[in-house]
């Protein structure tokens, strides 16, 4: 799985870091079951803090794509099919920045949303 | 090396167990008449100490010849042995054919017109003659593994890609993979764990010893991670942590992604050192190949090698 971040750039590094595994799972690069590289070590690999990676992988762990383990690492998960999941996941972050972009409240784009569930 | 190729040259190391099987099955359906009712199987120095009923005899020692037969067959099959390889493999296989032919179709000879097997013996002039005959086989078959087609010669640094990963300056980048096995390569370690907990048991304890470690040495390697990243190559972790080896990136010249066949390129599995490059093999399959500074070359067997052989040769480029 490959890494790529930019220090320089507007988003957070955690959050680049969590975008390089959800591409690498669309892709099907990264398989179910697999685990990701252990924190330290990818945050000592890429010269960034601990805490960083484990913001990124927490987040992956709220989209539904990572579980964490104690013991065990970051594993891959993501339902019966990860590489639609980690689209979705994509989809869904679209769908918030397109919303950001019109100048949307957090609840307007929920409305909208719920709006869409409901039909 | 062609399918020819392969499957003569398997021929060639079946053959001889097919042979002696067919002699001492042709012997033994001419002459069994003449064996006594119970026959010698089993011998303790020189004199027999084991008996058993003709069947008993002549089946276990039909399916230990094309059994061992079939299972040299299968070796040089499917392992592809460079030159180095048959020239050990060929010599056992043809002394093992000699040695249980002589011992086989001698025991059976010795046998023939006796009122009882009870306390044959064979002589020491038996032995050295089988000596003669296992060492003379060998022999043979040393000379009989240079035959055929000559090996390709490896491909010098030509094999492979060593392409490029765009960075914009100012990127950090990490490549990580775990190092790829087969299911092959699982079942076999799986098997011989499971022979050492079977012998423990048993209450073996010095036999499952070996096995265990034969079966946990790769264990460990299952889980062994390459990283790429500024600080150069690291193989290792979990497990290994303290193991690991880091190539520093000061001592990397390049890099490329390569097709490896570990018993052809390495003449075996696991941790190889050969001259000239030295690696980690675990599977037939796509590998990362190093480039030292010096010439020498370090080679993994690891999937996704093209995006680490790219992100290496960057790192390298940018130093």
């Amino acid at each position: 799985m490959l890494f790529r971040i930019d220090p320089s750039a507007t988003q957070p590094l955690s959050d680049q870091i969590a975008s390089c595994v959800r591409g690498a799972i669309a892709d099907g690069g990264v398989a179910r079951g697999e685990r990701l590289p252990a924190a330290r070590e990818l945050a000592e690999s890429l010269g960034v803090n601990m805490h960083t990676v484990l913001r990124g992988y927490q987040r992956l762990r709220e989209e539904g794509l990572i579980e964490l383990r104690r013991g065990r690492g970051a594993v891959v998960s993501g339902g019966t099919d990860p590489a639609a999941q980690a689209h979705l996941v994509r989809t869904v972050q679209q769908l918030v920045e397109e919303a950001r972009v019109l100048g949307l409240s957090d609840q307007q784009v929920l409305d909208l949303v719920r709006t869409g569930l409901a039909h | 090396m062609d399918h020819d190729t392969r499957l003569r040259r398997a021929a060639v190391l079946v053959l001889p167990y097919a042979a002696i099987a067919l002699v001492y099955g042709t012997l033994f359906a001419m002459w069994s008449g003449r064996l006594p009712e119970e026959v010698a199987i089993h011998f303790s120095g020189l004199t027999a100490d084991g008996y058993s009923s003709q069947a008993g005899m002549v089946w276990p020692a039909l399916g230990v010849l094309l059994g061992m037969g079939a299972l040299f067959g299968a070796a040089q099959y499917f392992g592809r042995m460079p030159l180095e390889a048959r020239r050990l493999i060929y010599p056992v296989s043809y002394g093992c054919a000699a040695l249980m032919g002589y011992l086989f179709i001698g025991t059976f000879m010795l046998q023939l017109d006796l009122e009882s097997a009870r306390g044959v013996a064979l002589s020491g002039r038996h032995m050295l003659a089988g000596s003669v005959v296992v060492l003379l086989s060998g022999y043979i078959g040393f000379r009989l593994a240079a035959l055929g087609p000559q090996d390709p010669a490896p491909e010098p640094g030509g094999a492979g890609v060593a392409p490029r990963l765009p960075m914009s300056p100012g990127q950090q980048a990490s490549w990580t993979r775990a190092v790829g096995t087969t299911g092959l390569g699982l079942l076999v370690v799986g098997s011989v764990l499971l022979a050492a907990v079977l012998a423990a048991a048993l209450g073996a304890w010095m036999a499952a010893l070996p096995s265990l470690l034969f079966g946990l040495v790769p264990l460990a390697f299952l889980s062994v991670r390459v990283t790429v990243d500024r600080r150069g190559v690291r193989i290792g972790s979990g497990l290994l942590a303290r193991f690991g080896k880091t190539i520093p990136l000061e001592r990397i010249a390049g890099a490329r992604s390569q097709q490896i066949s570990p018993m052809k390129d390495f003449q075996g599995w696991g941790y190889r050192v050969r001259p000239g490059r030295s690696g980690l093999v675990t599977r037939t399959g796509e590998a990362l190949t190093v480039e030292l500074v010096g010439g020498r070359e370090f080679v993994v067997t690891v999937d996704d090698s093209k995006t680490a052989a790219a992100l290496l040769n960057t790192l390298v480029d940018g130093k």
